[in-house]
């Protein structure tokens, strides 16, 4: 079907009007008009005159009618088939639909029958091309927004619509994805697989399988717990075993008595060789008593012999030390002497040392007072000269205070001066001139002065004038009276200057002035110099030399008595008796050291000669009167014990050769009872050793250990059984899924196949490798791919939703077109978001399309749309046409 | 039946019960904690049972060849129930032999044993000759430790015994002369020919065995695991005199049936039936531990049933366990439909059922396909 004319009478803004768009041609048709010129008026009169009964007063209908009401009009003229029709319908009054054949005129079908005919035309699910395929004014998406009920039912209409498209060209599309049943399979699916297993495909933790699972690692770790308290006892087990078999050896009767009777025999052993020791024992102190009385008297012939010796030895020694003594008596007598001599001569050298300091300290003094002296003179010279400086200053001083003017004062009068100076010069110089020429010998007199004839008289102030015989004349110079008080004023305040300061004029005042700078250069000359002389001032200058005078006095008093010898000579004095008193006090050093010495060596004879005579006192006292009687008896009985010792002596050697070893007799004895010890003490350790164990292993007895150890590993086997049943569960589960949702996927691609064939192109026009993806619910595209781009259609910019919508429209009504059903595609307004490049990318892919599909496009834009080319017919009014 | 000890003629006639392995106290950690005290209470049942069997055949001794205990160190309680309930049987004299399980080296469980046990047990802890009765001597073998690792039966060649009948009690296993590997057993077979045993009675074996009309083993009394087919019981063994064979009777005394099902299925079997025909009749399953393991291949709505009918059964058992993973699914065509006809279902289903059957895939992940595209079959069973 193709749209070639549509007619519209009365309706909306055409009241009372006809309007008429006609020539639409096959492909393109641009229907440029400003805004408020009617197209969506034609847009929306062309779906309801295709759509909607004539007999309907729905508000879609009411819509068009105008302010004036009144019955509305619509007429259109279609192609198809090869023939052309008029549809004509008139809504809201005076109802009524009719077909004619436009070509023989002959009226095909009206009022019911026309419906019928256009419905048969578009066919039954014709309510979807509007918005299908034909995009109203400011619809940029795919159909209307908003969440009423009116838009839902628009969209499911639209989405019906789609659907039933795309079922007749490639099935319904719950037999291809598997519908509701597949949808329900996979919800059970997923539920099952999440009831055991996470994302992951691990076991879920709240599910089964992680219950079991949790429970498996707990067997586990209890099979480890037992496995442990299990070799523990089995250890045990083995351990007592061990200690009851030493038990049992160490209990052995037979080896007991064997035990007993080897130690009777060692200890019986041991006893017989002890007694033969006993034996050796008495000979041995038989031969230490004889040896006892052998030393015993040796040991008082000796000691007789030795007190003999001694006390002949302690004699020798009084003898000699009774020499050494007087030797020594004449020795300190000798060395006192030469200490007394010493010291006299030392006392002597010191007085003289003494005497010598004095007389350099005497000389040393007359060198001060003679300084002093001569420092007192200059003090007093200066202070001479301070004193005529002192002089000078009051003097001028008191030139000072006599005069008044000062440097500023001089100049002061110094500049009056010379301005009246400047003044008397300026009237000098323009003072006039007068000069008598007498005829008479009268002469005349200026200021009593005769004027000589030819004589120039100066008037340079006002001048009396005497001529004789007339009078007076006062002669004025003429001088400005500005020069002349001037002058005045200067010259009185030169006069109050001159006798301020007690002057008759400038000469005076220099010469004053001169003088009080003279003055003033003596004050700070002589002021200078007393404080270069007396910097402290003259009076303390004054007391310095009185307290000198003073010491200078004294100085005189005590040198006064005594000769004052050279300087060099007291100090060569003082050199030879300080030589003298070291040498002096060494000699009575040394003297002194040798007393010392020789009392020391003294005293030491004194008591050694006190020693050795104690010595010899003892030595008599000890020996007594009959030592040498006695030392002979002693040595006679010597002799005898002697001979005793060495019988003793004989005896024993010859028990103890054949002495046995007792050590070896007592070393077995000892292992013996050792070893039987041992085997005591052994099996007491083993029986507390098997009291421990019997506690631990009766306790593991008591918990059933190996029975809990075999219960808990036919628990992990049943729990591994689960788990591996859970495991094979999961995993068919998520292999059932995997495939449901491969199969489900692919299925919805090859159902949206020829769409996608479609729209394919004409996305390319947009972009070189754009691909969508369809929803199966909305049957619209869900996803835009853009190279490795990939974009909701819902987050696509206004300007791409809206070429993406249109694009699919255009691929939609090509799939119409397949389906035997070509309807024209009708844009108002549309491509509103586009910019410049893809507006004329779309206005190519129109054009691509328009060869074989009918495009209607209207819009205000005449500029933009330029560029789309085709056909481009007007809306005309007939003003006339009203009914 | 004759009095005890006597026969026809006078002479000597020895008859008892040969039993063993009856391992009190054995947890059964792998089951249900229900199934663990049924398992449990079972073998202890067994010693008034192996009683009342004794009293009924008229054999005065009941010969317990070793592992009467399960642990070395059983919880004292185990060890005092069943000496309490041997106590009870006082009619009856129980030899107790140790076994690999509790050996003489579990000087605890024995030295509490010895302590506390009643005048009618005897107690074989030594390889000495103890006298049943006149005229009959038993030859013990008590094995010393888990794994002696010597022949204990080796002694009783040593020792005479005069016209007394010789019967000899050994715990462990009989060397294998087929077998490479000598650690396999060390009793001889023929121990009985060697040593002039007119019986040899043996335990460790939980099967019955007959190894020579004059060696046997007695099985346990009670089962403990699917490997047995054969009922668990005990035997009553009678020798009348020296050198007469021995009679040897089984005697039965499981009260729990232990059994290994395996069926082969294949499409169009009858499901129900085949697995009736497997198990226990519905009378006997309470006392039955069953582990089903499936071969074969099955359509999936035959596998969906197959999973209908085990969950309908299984709480008719003591116990039951099933392994379904090594049966194969028969492709056809009306199952997949059942899932869809066409469309991403169907593809899922057709790509599951061609990766269950991949030879280029490890058995592990057919199986996991396999069970993913059973899964999808009941998903699409419950939503039609």
């Amino acid at each position: 079907m193709k749209i070639r004319t549509i007619e519209l009478t009365n309706v909306r803004r055409f009241e009372g009007r006809r309007a008429v768009i006609s020539d639409i041609a096959d492909g393109v048709t641009t229907i440029c008009e400003p805004n408020e010129s009617g197209k969506s008026t034609f847009f929306d009169a062309l779906q309801v005159v295709l759509l909607v009964d004539h007999k309907s007063t729905a508000a879609q209908v009411k819509s068009l009618q105008p302010y004036s009401k009144g019955a509305v009009e619509i007429a259109v003229e279609i192609e198809a088939e090869g023939r052309r029709y008029r549809i004509e319908k008139r809504y809201l009054s005076r109802k009524a639909a009719s077909i004619v054949d436009v070509q023989t005129g002959r009226l095909i079908a009206q009022e019911g029958e026309a419906e019928a005919w256009i419905a048969n035309l578009l066919g039954s699910d014709i309510e979807g091309p509007a918005g299908l395929l034909w995009v109203r004014q400011g619809v940029s998406g795919f159909g209307p927004d908003g969440t009423g009920a009116a838009e839902k039912r628009e969209r499911d209409k639209l989405r019906d619509a789609r659907q039933t498209l795309m079922s007749s060209v490639a099935g319904q599309i719950d037999s291809v994805t598997g519908g509701r049943k597949m949808d329900a399979i996979m919800k059970a699916v997923e539920a099952d697989l999440d009831a055991i297993a996470t994302k992951s495909g691990a076991p879920k933790v709240s599910g089964e399988w992680g219950k079991v699972s949790q429970r498996l690692s707990e067997l586990n770790a209890e099979r480890v717990q037992l496995c442990t308290q299990l070799a523990e006892l089995q250890g045990a087990l083995r351990e007592r075993s061990e200690i009851r078999s030493q038990l049992r050896a160490i209990d052995d009767p037979e080896l007991d008595a064997e035990r007993d009777a080897a130690i009777a025999t060692a200890q019986s052993k041991l006893d017989e060789v002890k007694q033969r020791l006993g034996a050796i024992e008495g000979a041995a102190r038989d031969t230490r008593l004889a040896s006892l009385e052998v030393d015993g008297l040796r040991t008082k012939h000796e000691a007789i012999e030795t007190l003999i010796g001694r006390a002949t030895k302690a004699e020798v020694d009084l003898d000699g030390l009774v020499k050494s003594a007087g030797s020594s008596q004449q020795a300190l007598e000798a060395a006192r002497l030469r200490l007394s001599d010493a010291k006299t001569l030392h006392e002597s050298a010191r007085g003289a040392l003494d005497e010598s300091r004095k007389a350099v300290a005497r000389s040393q003094s007359a060198v001060s007072a003679r300084k002093l002296e001569k420092e007192v003179l200059e003090l007093r010279r200066q202070l001479a000269r301070a004193d005529a400086y002192e002089t000078s200053l009051h003097e001028a001083e008191t030139l000072k205070r006599g005069i008044s003017i000062t440097a500023d004062d001089l100049a002061h009068i110094e500049d009056l001066s010379g301005q009246i100076e400047r003044i008397e010069s300026r009237l000098d110089a323009l003072a006039p001139t007068v000069r008598f020429a007498y005829c008479s010998e009268l002469r005349v007199e200026a200021q009593g002065a005769v004027v000589e004839e030819g004589q120039d008289l100066r008037i340079k102030d006002v001048v009396e004038i005497s001529i004789p015989g007339i009078g007076i004349a006062t002669v004025s110079p003429g001088l400005s009276q500005a020069d002349g008080s001037d002058k005045a004023r200067l010259q009185a305040q030169l006069e109050d200057a001159l006798a301020s300061h007690s002057v008759e004029n400038l000469k005076e005042a220099r010469v004053q002035a001169r003088r009080l700078s003279e003055a003033e250069q003596s004050r700070m000359l002589a002021k200078a110099s007393i404080d270069a002389i007396a910097p402290d001032g003259v009076e303390r200058m004054r007391s310095v030399i009185a307290e000198l005078e003073r010491d200078l006095a004294n100085a005189a008093q005590d040198l006064g008595e005594h000769e004052v010898s050279s300087d060099g000579d007291v100090h060569e004095r003082l050199r030879v008796a300080m030589a003298d008193e070291a040498r002096l006090r060494l000699d009575w050093e040394t003297a002194l050291t040798a007393h010392q010495e020789a009392s020391q060596v003294m005293a030491g004879r004194r008591a050694a000669l006190e020693i050795a005579e104690a010595a010899v006192a003892d030595a008599r006292d000890a020996l007594g009167e009959d030592a040498e009687a006695r030392l002979s008896e002693i040595s006679i009985l010597l002799e005898k014990s002697v001979a005793n010792l060495s019988e003793a002596q004989s005896r024993e050697d010859e028990l103890r050769a054949n002495a046995p070893d007792v050590e070896m007799f007592e070393a077995d004895l000892t292992r013996l009872v050792s070893a039987r010890d041992n085997g005591l003490r052994q099996r007491k350790e083993l029986l507390a050793r098997s009291h421990q164990l019997d506690g631990l292993i009766g306790a593991r007895a008591e918990d059933g250990i190996e029975e809990r150890y075999e219960t808990v590993l036919g628990q992990i086997e049943k729990a591994q059984r689960r788990e591996a049943r859970y495991a094979a569960e999961a995993k068919a589960l998520a292999e059932l899924r995997d495939v449901l949702e491969t199969t489900r996927r692919e299925a919805r691609d090859a159902y949206f196949e020829p769409i996608k064939a479609e729209l394919g192109p004409l996305l390319s026009v947009l972009h070189s490798d754009a691909k969508v993806e369809m929803d199966s619910e909305s049957m619209l595209p869900s996803r835009l791919y853009r190279g490795d781009v990939e974009d909701s259609f819902d987050t696509l910019s206004g300007g791409a939703a809206e070429q993406i919508a249109i694009l699919t429209r255009l691929a939609f009504a090509r799939l119409f077109a397949r389906a035997g059903r070509a309807v024209p595609v009708i844009l108002d307004d549309a491509l509103v978001y586009s910019d410049d490049d893809r507006i004329v990318r779309m206005f190519t892919a129109l054009t691509k399309i328009s060869k074989d599909q009918q495009i209607i496009v209207f819009s205000c834009r005449n500029k933009a749309f330029e560029q789309l080319g085709g056909h481009r017919p007007r809306i005309s009014v007939d003003h006339t046409a009203a009914a | 039946m004759l009095p005890f000890g006597r026969t026809e003629w006078g002479g000597t006639l020895v008859r008892f019960i040969h039993s063993s392995d009856l391992h009190l106290g054995k947890p059964f950690g792998r089951f249900d904690e229900d199934v663990r005290v049924r398992l449990r209470e079972a073998r202890f049942q067994k010693i008034s049972r192996l009683a009342s069997e004794a009293r009924r055949l008229g054999a005065p001794f009941i010969l317990l060849a070793g592992d009467t205990f399960d642990a070395e160190t059983p919880p004292p309680q185990t060890i005092r129930h069943a000496l309490r309930a041997m106590a009870a049987e006082n009619d009856i004299t129980w030899v107790i032999l140790p076994g690999n399980h509790d050996p003489l080296s579990a000087t605890e469980l024995w030295g509490r044993i010895s302590r506390e046990k009643s005048d009618n047990i005897i107690l074989a802890l030594e390889a000495k000759p103890i006298q049943l009765q006149p005229g009959a001597v038993l030859l013990p073998a008590p094995p010393t430790v888990k794994h002696p690792g010597r022949d204990l039966t080796e002694w009783m060649s040593d020792v005479s015994s005069g016209d007394a009948i010789r019967v000899g009690l050994a715990h462990g296993a009989i060397q294998d002369f087929s077998s490479d590997d000598p650690s396999l057993g060390i009793i001889p077979p023929n121990r009985a020919d060697l040593s002039d045993l007119d019986y040899l009675a043996l335990g460790d074996w939980h099967g019955q065995m007959k190894i020579g009309p004059r060696t046997w083993y007695s099985g346990a009394p009670e089962a403990d695991h699917f490997k047995s087919e054969a009922a668990a019981g005990a035997l009553l063994v009678e020798i009348e005199a020296k050198g007469v064979l021995p009679v040897v009777q089984p005697v039965h005394t499981g009260s729990l049936f232990w059994k290994e099902v395996e069926i082969d299925f294949r499409p169009g079997d009858e499901i129900a039936d085949r697995l009736n025909d497997a198990l226990p009749p519905p009378m006997a399953r309470r006392d039955s531990i069953i582990s089903l393991k499936t071969t074969g291949r099955l359509t999936l709505s035959e596998m969906s049933f197959l999973g209908q009918v085990i969950s309908g059964i299984r709480e008719d058992f003591g116990h039951f366990e099933d392994d379904l993973g090594d049966l194969d699914i028969e492709q056809e065509v009306g199952d997949l439909d059942s899932i869809d006809r066409a469309g991403a279902l169907r593809a899922a289903a057709e790509r599951l059922q061609s990766a269950g059957s991949d030879p280029l895939r490890c058995d592990e992940d057919r199986r996991i396909s396999r069970t993913a595209l059973g899964r999808l079959y009941a998903y699409a069973m419950e939503l039609s």
